[in-house]
């Protein structure tokens, strides 16, 4: 897969499914692979969408260290031929999903920078 | 419509009514406190629709009945260090793993407000450090 060219630097992206679980309601959405990123993360308005029932509330640090508290949700995430049901997630003021490590660490990732390609298996 | 009281230090009061006077005219304070509340919920990711705030409410009771909850269930060896779910103020279920739990309380009790977290001494936290650059 290439890296996305909309993303200054380039990076890593694709189109995932975002579904609410136990239905078939679902949205498409652009997803970036960050894998500084503890949990996925989507836009607040996708919650609204999809009408997704909040599960918890936690403490989500940024960069800078400053705290804000989320409600978490439990949401359907698939894109390619991979599926994971019921993915804890946050949502946040941003246009496209950030894909965390709670779900990259369920694939072999393959970052290749230098020709702007990258590929998501699992083996 | 809600009418509610609260308590402000003296001088912050007056001069926040000299401001108001000065840039809006008389009889403005309320106009300006409705202003300033309506203005603090949107700069906040916060759903507006009823029903997203009805869940919500219904988590934080859920969430409180678990806090209260927490040193007992550290104590209890099968929950601690698991995720427990929390209806109606009981733990329901608990499981190693989160999703697995989801999956079976959200079948046994649909897709409704359940409370799920795990049972620490802290609270859970997540980094989600990269900055990004602002498009242009």
């Amino acid at each position: 897969m290439k890296y996305a060219l909309e993303y200054t630097p380039p990076a890593p992206a694709l189109t995932v499914e975002l579904a609410r679980p136990f239905s078939s309601q679902s949205r498409e959405s652009r997803a970036k692979l960050d894998s500084g990123a503890d949990m996925t993360v989507l836009p607040q308005p996708l919650i609204g969408e999809l009408r997704l029932v909040p599960a918890s509330r936690i403490a989500v640090y940024s960069f800078n260290e400053r705290e804000e508290e989320r409600y978490t949700y439990f949401v359907d995430i698939s894109f390619h031929s991979f599926v994971f049901p019921l993915v804890e997630v946050i949502g946040a003021r941003r246009r496209d999903v950030l894909l965390g490590r709670d779900v990259l660490n369920l694939l072999k990732t393959t970052l290749d920078g230098k020709a702007l390609n990258f590929e998501l298996v699992d083996p | 419509m809600v009418k509610t009281t609260i308590e402000v230090e003296d001088g912050l009061w007056r001069r926040f009514s000299l401001l108001v006077l000065q840039k809006r005219g008389e009889r403005k304070k309320n106009e300006v406190i409705a202003q300033l509340l309506k203005e603090y919920v949107e700069q906040e990711v916060f759903p507006s629709d009823p029903q997203q705030l009805e869940h919500l409410i219904c988590i934080e009771e859920m969430r409180a009945s678990f806090l209260q909850a927490r040193n007992d269930l550290i104590r209890d060896p099968r929950y601690n260090g698991k995720y427990v779910a929390v209806l109606q103020g009981a733990v329901v279920d608990c499981d190693e793993d989160k999703r697995r739990l989801a999956r079976r309380v959200y079948e046994r009790h649909g897709y409704i407000p359940i409370y799920i977290d795990m049972v620490a001494p802290s609270e859970r936290r997540v980094e989600i450090p990269s900055p990004e650059l602002a498009s242009r």
